[in-house]
């Protein structure tokens, strides 16, 4: 069964395919191909081998949320590959398999790549029948072979493959075997003119009936060969009818009349109508079976020795890991673990960090003179970006402990037992994945919320993921928390992420009692079964993450923090100030010289003149001024100006906040004597405001980029109501609990 | 009695309630819902209440009637965990009320 024409297996997809491309350049044909899989299958993985590209994997649903594409070049093709999102059916029920289905028929990709579970046959082959229905040419993956293997079932893929009409071949993608097997599978059914053996699911006596009798009725009043029909076949179009397919229904109602439209909704409902009479159940249900009938016929006739999956080790550790009683704090010691990581053993190489950056500044202060492009580097640049690169070690051991979660199986489960309190705040257990990812970043949080099938779930899990703290966030406590509370740093930042929470909790209770009314859909979620995370693929997707974190800082933020840099650089005080500045600082040297004033003396007055000099420079400038007009919205809340425009900065990125701190108090520090980040701050703020300012930045919209993520998944309206609605929230909040500390201060 | 009448007042607000589900007729088996069957057990799905959406989403899942499923483990309150077709599926509470079963006597 196995194509063995090439029996190259290299070490991944990206070898080959470079090998491949110099020999062939130039001159390749384009192949479209599709993977398409349930969640869970191994699909991304297989999609990575294919393409060498990263992507992220997860043992947990909806982890590919958008539509990927990576290409192969291999045999002189161009192979592009497009990943489409896992889903369980064709019939469209989320935002998922709506994707995935308009794709297949609307983009009609030459070959479809199904990957497939092996070790889940059954289930996963569900899938398969209703590709085999679309008509176009399929490839079945049968993914982790291996453990289909290991379980002494054994099946004869011969027969499977004329039995589902598409050819089979064996992979493991964890291994990468079987990469080139499907490449060159792909090629050949795309060269392979002959139209393939089409395999019809028979629905028995009584619906194939009504199929036949819709199919005529549909051919009366529709033409299957024009632009739109031409995509699928009446057969088909028939059997979703039945099926109460909203989308085709709505799709063919565009091609009626008005009057039309009516009959043929009498039509369907008269015949559902009549098969429910019949099968006492709908006829969707009927078909459903008949789907799995097929499926359970193929594998019989296929399998040559069963042996049933025992799934005892992962039951087992489900009774811990689910357990009424511990499963809630489990998971709660499991996160607090990991944020403790994060935060204490992350502290060793960020303060390594922080000391390389501050040797490159001193290195760079010495070796140029003094001018406005030393400012820019030092100040600007390495004050700025430096103040947000010294914080990736423990972004990075949070996304490490984030990634093992996921590829062990571990997410799922943390759905599950927080299923019953997320249900109690009118949500369900699903909504907490995308919340979860949320401590990571919102981007991809808000990406993952397309997993909810119902769009108030969806609405309001991407409105309070907003409260969700992400990495970008985490500068700011690290340093606030790490000055002003520094025995106690990692509780403080462990309670404003409990804040999160607990504003993410409220406002979903109180979206869902106005905005957004409705009853939560019910909470249905495949386990997977645990899974050892391997270290490549652990510290892959912690790269994969961390280094979306550097690059932001190696381009919004570098470019931010040079805007800031001229906001604070210009205009420049007058040569009458410098002038004065350099006067008082000679004849306190002066005074000093002539022992008027002890070495203490000196030290103590110099840096007064040097402190009231850079903060008329920034006052000057026009930040300063900008931040001295928005100071008066801020000082309710216990900010200064500093704080306020570093507030304004951070809607580029939350990083920002601290890079222009940075920047702010780098321009204003003595000339060589930098002081510290922490020592400035230190100075001049008390813990009460440290907490307010983290409180403050915690609740407001997390960045520009996420907005556009907002408006394109939510629309411009939904944008504008999180704009306002956190903006108002972060105020209030603040502004109580700085009042009210005041009180007790 | 008044699961009868819960499961009335649920099918009758789901989307689509001109098209109820008519459930097998009645016989010697017991009936009862899912959130009070006993975990190792075996079980025979009856029927899902509930509208068309629903009954998709966990058909697709292999969540269907006549298939057999086994109860894994229960916690409190009706969330459970079921293996069905060789994967473990966890059900929340909301939707263990809306799927009949009856017990299988293996013996």
């Amino acid at each position: 069964m196995m194509d063995s024409d090439s029996d190259v297996l290299l070490e991944n997809g990206e070898t080959f395919a470079k090998r491949e491309f110099s020999n062939t350049a130039g001159k390749l044909r384009t192949i479209t191909a599709a993977l398409v899989g349930s969640p869970n299958c191994g699909k991304t993985t297989i999609f990575n081998n294919l393409t060498g590209a990263r992507q992220h994997v997860g043992n947990y649903p909806g982890v590919t949320v958008e539509q990927k594409s990576g290409h192969a070049i291999f045999k002189g093709y161009d192979i592009s590959i497009i990943d489409l999102p896992g889903t369980y059916s064709l019939t469209a029920f989320s935002a998922e398999e709506a994707v995935t289905r308009k794709h297949l028929i609307y983009s009609r990709p030459d070959v479809i790549i199904n990957i497939v579970d092996a070790s889940n046959l059954e289930r996963n082959l569900y899938l398969t029948s209703q590709l085999v229905e679309l008509g176009s040419r399929l490839i079945l993956v049968f993914n982790m072979s291996d453990i289909l293997n290991k379980s002494g079932t054994l099946i004869n893929n011969e027969v499977l493959s004329e039995l589902l009409g598409a050819p089979i071949i064996n992979t493991v993608g964890s291994k990468n075997i079987g990469t080139a097997d499907i490449l060159s599978k792909v090629i050949e059914t795309f060269e392979n003119t002959k139209s393939t053996k089409a395999v019809r699911i028979n629905y028995g006596e009584e619906i194939e009936h009504e199929i036949s009798r819709m199919s005529d009725y549909l051919s009366r009043i529709l033409d299957f060969t024009a632009s739109f029909t031409g995509k699928y076949d009446k057969r088909w179009a028939s059997i979703k009818l039945l099926e109460q397919d909203k989308e085709v229904s709505e799709e063919i109602g565009l091609l009626l009349d008005k009057k039309s439209t009516i009959l043929l909704s009498d039509f369907v409902k008269k015949t559902i109508k009549h098969i429910t009479g019949i099968f006492a159940a709908r006829p969707a249900t009927v078909i459903v079976q008949s789907r799995y009938g097929f499926i359970n016929g193929a594998l019989k006739e296929a399998t040559i020795k069963k042996n049933e999956m025992v799934l005892s080790f992962s039951d087992k550790l489900d009774k811990v890991l689910l357990n009424r009683f511990f499963g809630l704090p489990i998971f709660g010691l499991i996160m607090w673990i990991i944020f403790q990581l994060a935060f204490k053993v992350g502290d060793y190489p960020t303060r390594w960090l922080g000391l390389g950056f501050e040797k490159l500044a001193v290195l760079i202060s010495g070796i140029m003179p003094e001018s406005l492009l030393r400012s820019l580097l030092v100040d600007g640049i390495i004050r700025g970006v430096g103040g947000v690169l010294v914080f990736t070690p423990k972004i990075a051991i949070l996304f490490i402990g984030i990634s093992i979660l996921e590829d062990t199986g571990y997410m799922a489960r943390a759905a599950f037992i927080m299923d019953r309190i997320m249900h109690k705040i009118g949500l369900h257990g699903k909504s907490f994945i995308p919340m979860l990812i949320g401590f990571g970043c919102t981007i991809p949080a808000y990406m993952c919320c397309r997993t909810l099938e119902d769009k108030n779930d969806r609405m309001i899990t991407m409105h309070i993921n907003t409260f969700m703290s992400c990495g970008g966030r985490l500068p700011i406590y690290i340093l606030f928390a790490g000055v002003f509370f520094s025995k106690n740093a990692g509780s403080v930042i462990f309670s404003i992420y409990v804040i999160g929470i607990v504003m993410a909790v409220l406002f979903a209770k109180v979206l869902r009692a106005t905005r957004f009314k409705g009853e939560a859909e019910p909470f249905v979620m495949e386990l997977p079964v645990y899974r050892l995370p391997t270290a490549k693929g652990v510290a892959f997707h912690m790269w994969d993450r961390t280094w979306q974190y550097i690059k932001k800082a190696g381009t919004v933020i570098v470019a931010v923090s040079v805007i800031m840099w001229i906001l604070f650089t210009f205009p420049r005080v007058g040569l009458a100030q410098q002038a004065d500045t350099s006067s008082r600082v000679a004849a306190v040297t002066q005074s000093y010289n002539k022992n008027e004033i002890s070495s203490q003396q000196f030290k103590d007055q110099l840096s007064g003149i040097q402190t009231a000099a850079g903060s008329a420079k920034l006052e000057y400038s026009a930040a300063g001024r900008i931040g001295k007009f928005i100071e008066p919205v801020f000082k309710p809340l216990g900010f200064d100006w500093k704080l306020a425009l570093a507030s304004i900065g951070g809607i580029a990125g939350k990083e920002v906040v601290v890079s222009t701190l940075g920047t702010i108090y780098s321009i204003s520090g003595s000339e060589n004597n930098s002081a510290e980040l922490k020592n400035a701050v230190s100075n001049d703020y008390n813990p009460l405001t440290a907490y307010s300012f983290m409180l403050f930045s915690l609740l407001y919209f997390p960045c520009i980029a996420s907005l556009a993520v907002f408006k394109k998944e939510a629309g411009t309206r939904e944008m504008f109501f999180q704009i306002g609605f956190t903006l108002l929230l972060a105020w209030s909040v603040s502004f109580i609990v700085f009042q009210v500390g005041r009180i007790f201060i | 009695m008044s699961d009868l009448k819960d499961n009335f007042t649920i099918s009758k607000a789901g989307p689509d309630n001109n098209l109820k589900v008519i459930s097998d007729k009645p016989d010697t088996r017991n009936v009862i819902l899912l959130k009070s069957a006993v975990p190792g057990k075996k079980y025979i799905i009856e029927r899902i209440i509930g509208g068309h959406v629903i009954n998709g989403r966990l058909n697709a899942m292999g969540i269907l009637p006549k298939e057999v499923i086994t109860v894994i483990f229960q916690t409190w309150g009706g969330p459970l965990t079921i293996a069905v077709k060789g994967v473990r599926i966890a059900l929340g509470r909301g939707i263990t009320h809306k799927i009949e079963v009856s017990e299988i006597n293996d013996g």
